[in-house]
């Protein structure tokens, strides 16, 4: 694989970008709600 | 497409050439700093009554029929909004009446409750859905303000502190049980099984 320094400087930027606006985030809201939803079937099954 | 998820893949599995570390640390710590700020800025929102009312179906009905109880207008001016009594305060319980609550925001695109006929259709398994919720975390929001241990039984009806001194007091009932409808008007009850 050729390397550019100029493209792996962009790619670095981009994956950076992408880690801590777009995955991180959705991520901990993803593990946070699923955790709620483990919580709330867990009480639905002590009231039956 | 294949080519460009892997070569995104080496990037972000390799050591960077042109960030460093320290760089690296530092941003991401930040950026979870101002995520954790506006995620719980975000959970604040959907506590306010604002947000509640945003719709009519909590607007025409819950909201109008609150005002005149004494959790809304009294002489003291302390009074709760629809998250002190709805939503538990600790964060795990708070989190898991949230995505409850994905429920009703369900409801709300479907318009289950849209009118009035159909709120009093509904009102009965809406209710009873919040007393068997209460009966079962043993009152917990009304305790967030009303304290057991501080109730002066000199200072209640006669026949409230009969109840708080014995049923009350030993764990056999809780709140719920004898305070439904203080702070809404009850269901049709004679249509409860």
């Amino acid at each position: 694989m050729s390397e550019d320094p100029k493209q792996r400087r962009r790619e670095e930027f981009r994956s950076w970008l992408f880690l801590t606006v777009i995955m991180a985030p959705v991520l901990a809201v993803l593990i946070v709600s699923g955790y709620g939803f483990v919580v709330w079937m867990l009480q639905a099954t002590q009231f039956l | 497409m294949r080519d460009l998820l892997r070569r995104y893949w080496r990037t972000v599995t390799r050591p960077s050439a042109f960030y460093s570390l320290g760089f690296l640390v530092v941003s991401g710590f930040v950026a979870g700093i101002i995520f954790w700020g506006g995620f719980n800025t975000a959970m604040e929102f959907t506590n306010t009554e604002g947000f509640c009312i945003g719709c009519h179906e909590m607007r025409d009905n819950v909201y109008q029929e609150i005002q005149p109880t004494i959790h809304f207008t009294n002489r003291s001016g302390v009074r709760a909004k629809c998250s002190d009594c709805h939503v538990p305060r600790d964060w795990t319980h708070k989190m898991a009446r949230k995505m409850q609550a994905s429920k009703e925001v369900w409801g709300w695109i479907f318009g289950t409750i849209n009118t009035r006929e159909k709120f009093l259709e509904k009102r009965l398994v809406l209710a009873q859905r919040e007393w068997d919720r209460m009966k079962a975390n043993d009152s917990l929001e009304c305790r967030n303000c009303h304290e057991f241990q501080y109730m002066d039984f000199t200072r209640q009806s006669k026949r409230a502190a009969q109840a708080h001194s014995t049923s009350l007091a030993s764990g056999e009932r809780t709140c719920i049980d004898c305070h439904k409808g203080i702070a809404h008007r009850l269901p049709d009850m004679a249509r409860q099984q």
